[in-house]
């Protein structure tokens, strides 16, 4: 995340289009809650107006009344559960019904129903396994177990071993950090003793796995995951080769990005190209004008909802690979309207609308799901 | 099991009450955003009520709202917007049964919460007070089935569960409660002499016994 603001922010200081600069101030809460509250106290106190950050929900609802307070505004680079909508947040990551939905519709209609749901234990894994539930349950599935991990917790032999025991037809999984990389490595262990007959393995789902997760395991364990996301560093266009380019050009050349670098750098983006309309920084300012500022971002057109703050965005699926990337099995032609309450989700009609065959996926890649290996 | 299902508030008809100021319009924004069509007023309008599927209203406004109710028993979930938590006002606004509270300045969290809140509790608040009433009609008519239980077993010389075991059985192929047989056969609409839906079965079951 960092990066990718920082990025960013020396590309708006080096456009000779604007007649401003932003001066970055990083503070770094190291995970803690409490740092987040402290920190940002400290940022509003300090000035500031606009702050670019927070991964966790639970460390975004910690500051979120600190910026109402001040009246600042709070650029969430972070795909969420949704079900908020403050008038101090941009949220420039992905919504439920871009991220969850396209995933089990997807899934449904080339796995089957029965799910096995693993998660972190707080509010991202909880919401996003009530959805995945209810699609589930609607449409005459089943979920066969519904597991938490306490944050950072590796210890997930017991899950791999549950896993092989019911037999699912995909695993949805919102662990996060230390779990996720655990768990990909002894699902991986998992695999290879399985027999032949077993190969079509159950594919391991998400909508938070990322590159640079994968990055951080065995070749062997970073294979055949499903990944719903808007972003991918593999995303063919001219603006994503231009930000890969870029980054690696700043970070090195064995840098990689990932969903949260992009949104990132797409809000410090939006903000200048925000400034650059209304002629200030100004919050109120800003937020009147925000709506009517679009990019051409490294994932397609992005451009923020004026009815509720949230982004219109790209949903893909990626599928990745033993580099540590996703292919891009599927996504979407046009960027589709954020809905963060899901107020017009139908858990039947839906999984008919992503579902492989008759959804609303335009990719030239439109091809059935095969074994997992 | 299937989770249990999260009420749909796109469509839903709310009516606010509110001065037209920053909350008003905070949830008026937070409630489009929800999909319900939001019908803004000062106060009510008699002929609005019945296009209401519910009510926020301004607990603390200058002029008391006056609800289209028996006094406490809504006839849609209400959630009252307050600015003073003082005692009285809370009161007040128990008393005219509220399902929820949005605490002032409101903000566009919290209003999600009131909702679900609101649809919990005036649901369930129906179907306990549905229950009550039932009970209630129940134990007023045990008065009644008692006397009809005399008078089968009078009737019939048979004890007092064999009796209810009757009533019991003929309440069920009638489709009826057991009080509401019980008042027809005390009126007389229902009679119980030879060859009656009461004793048929009796004489089947011991013929079919003897055979």
């Amino acid at each position: 995340m960092l990066n990718g603001a920082m990025l960013a922010i020396e590309q708006v200081a080096a456009d000779t289009r604007y007649d401003f600069a932003f001066t970055p101030v990083a503070a770094d809460p190291g995970g803690a809650l409490a740092r987040y509250f402290s920190l940002s106290q400290q940022l509003l106190t300090d000035g500031v107006s606009h702050v670019i950050g927070c991964y966790t929900s639970s460390s975004r609802k910690e500051v979120v009344p600190l910026f109402e307070r001040a009246d600042a505004l709070l650029w969430y680079p972070s795909h969420y559960e949704g079900f908020e909508c403050s008038e101090n947040v941009i949220y420039v990551g992905a919504s439920p019904n871009q991220h969850i939905v396209p995933l089990a519709g997807y899934m449904m209609s080339t796995r089957g129903k029965r799910v096995y749901m693993v998660g972190s234990n707080y509010v991202w894994a909880w919401e996003s396994n009530r959805v995945m539930r209810d699609i589930i349950e609607t449409n005459g599935g089943s979920v066969l177990a519904e597991r938490y991990l306490p944050l950072g917790v590796p210890d997930v032999q017991w899950i791999v071993d549950e896993i092989q025991a019911l037999k699912p037809d995909f695993i949805f999984s919102s662990l996060i950090g230390a779990s996720t990389l655990a768990f990909l490595t002894e699902y991986a262990a998992s695999a290879r003793t399985c027999t032949p007959v077993e190969a079509d393995y159950a594919p391991l789902t998400s909508c938070n796995l990322s590159e640079i997760d994968l990055q951080m395991v065995e070749p062997e364990a970073r294979v055949g995951h499903i990944c719903s996301a808007v972003y991918f560093q593999s995303v063919d266009s001219q603006a994503n080769h231009a930000f890969v380019d870029a980054y690696r050009a700043r970070f090195g050349g064995q840098s990689v990005t990932c969903a949260d670098a992009e949104a990132s750098y797409v809000a410090v983006h939006v903000l200048a190209e925000a400034i650059f309309k209304c002629g200030s920084a100004d919050v109120e300012r800003v937020r009147q004008c925000i709506a009517s500022c679009s990019l051409d971002a490294p994932q397609g057109t992005v451009r923020i909802d004026g009815e509720n703050q949230h982004s219109f965005l790209t949903p893909r699926l990626g599928r990745s690979t033993a580099t540590g990337h996703f292919d891009v099995v599927l996504a979407t032609s046009e960027p589709v309207k954020p809905d963060p309450y899901l107020v017009w989700f139908d858990p039947k009609r839906d999984v008919r609308a992503w579902s492989a065959t008759e959804g609303g996926w335009s990719s030239p890649r439109r091809q059935p799901l095969r074994a997992v290996r | 099991m299937r989770a249990p299902g999260v009420p749909v508030f796109r469509g839903r008809r709310a009516l606010l009450l509110h001065k037209p100021d920053r909350d008003r319009q905070v949830l008026e924004s937070q409630l489009t955003r929800l999909g319900m069509l939001v019908e803004c007023r000062t106060s009510a309008d008699p002929s609005q009520w019945p296009l209401a599927d519910l009510c926020l209203f301004e607990a603390d406004a200058n002029k008391r709202h006056i609800f289209p109710w028996a006094s406490g028993e809504p006839d849609i979930p209400l959630i009252a917007l307050i600015g003073s938590e003082t005692p009285e006002r809370i009161q007040w606004s128990l008393g005219q049964g509220v399902s929820a509270f949005l605490v002032k300045p409101i903000r566009s969290n919290g209003t999600y919460l009131a909702l679900m809140q609101a649809e919990h509790s005036f649901a369930r608040n129906g179907r306990v007070l549905a229950e009550i009433n039932e009970l209630r009609e129940r134990v007023k008519s045990r008065r009644i089935v008692f006397k009809a239980l005399l008078k089968l077993m009078k009737v019939w010389a048979i004890d007092e569960d064999q009796a209810f075991d009757r009533l019991r059985s003929v309440s069920m192929q009638r489709s009826v409660s057991v009080e509401e047989l019980c008042v027809s056969i005390l009126c007389g609409e229902l009679p119980i002499g030879p060859d009656t839906a009461i004793n048929v079965r009796d004489r089947a079951v011991r013929n079919t016994g003897s055979s």
